[in-house]
């Protein structure tokens, strides 16, 4: 994924107090929702969960604004923010009784026809499998290089590791995936 | 899926897309948050540092000579104020489950958000899922007169956005009950100024906006209150009820 520019001059229409120069919160929720919704999807998180975990994670934005100085990008403090919430949703869930799944996920977008949302839909649940199987360090490559298709750079600063440790372990990850499509065929 | 030769680029977009929220799921979401943040900010406001124990002395002193003394006679002015909204828990029949619709508010908000402390995990019961009104039932203990002040404020806000104004003079007589000397003052007059003229209340001979203006003249709420008593304080317009 692409860093959007944030509207750094136009008016504030946000009602958080943000420094001058910082991006506004609404400048980060139009442009990262997406982003965000993703990611929490890749980290494990329900359907039916999803709601409430993208709340919880824009909830820790707001807060934390003012404190982003935008020495790292904003999917990088946005993917560490998601990371703790997926995890605190599921270490929650544990504890309670799963929720119902709907039976029928509404569609992302209507647009596409009956056979490809049916095949969206298969290539998610296969996804989210594979990921399913991942430990953390993999999930985390997975989810930021080859889902939303950061940069190595962006993700080893986004994980805190060196450019070579993330290069290697896409790799390895990559390989897996091929891996499990393949097995996947008949 | 597979079973076709698909490559692993198609599967990830396939997925991608799938993963990708609606313009819907955005909206929904950030009312929810609009509605958590406007709840939160007047339930996580912190007592000021200055409000030391000895306030709170001064407080609930205060506090048990009204009960004792005064108290019965402003009692019986409560119970009829709260005669028309029993019971005093209310919910909210048809509340949405975020409120309020994104803008939060067009005017400044009574309470204004003072510093918040953040939790240290994120709230799982956000304010915003719920309408309920509360009713501090007991009298503060010191240190939370300033905390039962904001919740009360923030209540008989509530209930004026309801529509429900002789809810919000409720909830303000209650808060005078249990806090009589509190901090907000003029967020106090405020609110009460706007349910009275919410309620048409227009006592004869009464400006009850201009009189407001008159003790805050600077007062943030001025726009808001000039505008919801414009109909109902025309010079010596009636009796109050």
């Amino acid at each position: 994924m692409k860093s959007v520019p944030l509207n750094h001059d136009g008016p504030q229409k946000s009602s958080s107090a943000h420094p001058q120069g910082a991006p506004s919160f609404d400048d980060i929720y139009t442009h990262y929702f997406p982003f965000v919704w993703r990611c929490l999807r890749g980290l494990g998180v329900p359907r039916g969960a999803l709601d409430d975990a993208a709340q919880d994670v824009f909830l820790v934005v707001h807060r934390q604004l003012a404190g982003f100085r935008g020495e790292s990008s904003p999917e990088t403090w946005l993917y560490g923010i998601a990371r703790h919430v997926a995890s605190n949703q599921q270490r929650w869930a544990r504890r309670k009784q799963a929720p119902l799944e709907p039976l029928v996920s509404e569609p992302a977008h209507p647009d596409p026809g009956p056979h490809e949302r049916v095949a969206d839909a298969e290539a998610a649940a296969f996804v989210e499998a594979f990921v399913a199987g991942l430990d953390d360090k993999r999930r985390d490559i997975f989810i930021l290089a080859v889902l939303e298709e950061m940069t190595i750079p962006e993700v080893a600063a986004a994980l805190s590791i060196p450019v070579n440790t993330a290069y290697t372990r896409l790799r390895a990850v990559r390989a897996e995936f091929e891996r499990a499509i393949g097995r996947h065929r008949p | 899926m597979t079973d076709d030769g698909q490559k692993p680029a198609d599967i990830l977009g396939q997925a991608r897309r799938a993963f990708s929220p609606s313009a819907a799921d955005q909206a929904r979401v950030r009312r929810a948050i609009d509605g958590s943040l406007a709840g939160s900010m007047a339930d996580s406001a912190p007592p000021p540092a200055r409000r030391a124990s000895g306030w709170g002395a001064r407080l609930l002193a205060a506090g048990a000579i009204a009960a004792v003394s005064g108290g019965i006679g402003y009692w019986a002015g409560h119970r009829a104020a709260l005669r028309e909204i029993s019971p005093v828990v209310v919910v909210a029949p048809s509340v949405p489950s975020v409120a309020p619709s994104r803008p939060v508010a067009p005017t400044a908000p009574l309470v204004a958000a003072p510093p918040v402390a953040a939790p240290a995990t994120p709230p799982h019961h956000h304010a915003g899922h719920s309408a309920r009104h509360e009713v501090e039932s007991l009298a503060p203990v010191a240190g939370e007169s300033f905390t039962v002040e904001v919740r009360a404020l923030r209540n008989a806000e509530r209930a004026l956005r309801d529509g429900n104004p002789g809810l919000a003079l409720a909830f303000l007589s209650d808060l005078d009950r249990q806090v009589p000397h509190g901090e907000l003052t003029e967020e106090r007059d405020a609110v009460a100024t706007l349910a009275r003229c919410a309620r048409g209340d227009h006592p004869l001979g009464v400006d009850l906006g201009g009189e407001f203006i008159e003790r805050y003249p600077a007062s943030v709420y001025r726009a808001r209150v000039q505008q919801a008593c414009a109909a109902t304080d025309p010079p010596a317009s009636g009796d109050s009820p």
